[in-house]
């Protein structure tokens, strides 16, 4: 139950808003769909650890 | 003070989401994701300690140990499957979230199999 986590994934989500905003404005759409690609693998590179404990230590505690 | 370490967290949690949600809802989603998992995680960690405990009340009452691992595995399936589903749910996925939870529910009946066959063997015996 870290809250530094849920920082770094709000921190980023806030950055990939603002990105995307200044380069659609900029006319470069094609680079603000790539930036949001980007910044979901890397949220979801952040989570699947998180998921990946959760399993194992599931899998330890109710003897799976 | 666990629980306001608990209370303080999704509240927190909440908050964030709901700032990101007007601008990326895939990534609002993702943070839900990772404030459940913290959320059981924990839950699931202090649980050891009651089953544990069920664990050696069994023991002392000498039921057979294989129906109290059943049990514990089902708790465990009901977990992760709920958990998952809510995900689904979450994300706006009601047809998958009902599909996952039937595979659970087979699973589960699957598991607990050899209950049933013990219980008819009981009844059979007592007839």
């Amino acid at each position: 139950m870290n809250i530094d986590l849920l920082f770094k994934i709000a921190g980023i989500g806030i950055l990939v808003s603002v990105l995307n905003m200044v380069l659609t404005k900029a006319g470069r759409e094609d680079q603000a769909m790539l930036t949001t690609l980007t910044g979901l693998i890397i949220v979801l590179m952040i989570v699947i650890n998180e998921i990946g404990t959760l399993f194992s230590t599931v899998k330890s505690v109710f003897k799976l | 003070m666990d629980v306001i370490k608990l209370v303080g967290f999704s509240m927190f949690a909440v908050f964030l989401i709901l700032t990101v949600k007007e601008q990326r809802k895939d990534i609002a989603l993702v943070l839900s994701i990772a404030a459940g998992v913290g959320l059981l995680l924990f839950s699931i960690t202090k649980m050891s300690v009651i089953i544990d405990m069920v664990n050696d009340l069994m023991l002392k009452s000498g039921i057979n140990k294989e129906f109290f691992i059943i049990i514990i595995k089902v708790t465990g399936i009901s977990y992760i499957i709920e958990f998952g589903k809510n995900i689904c749910v979450d994300a706006g996925e009601n047809a998958i979230a009902n599909k996952l939870e039937i595979a659970g529910k087979v699973i589960i009946v699957t598991l607990s199999l050899p209950l049933i066959s013990a219980l008819v063997d009981t009844l059979s015996n007592i007839i």
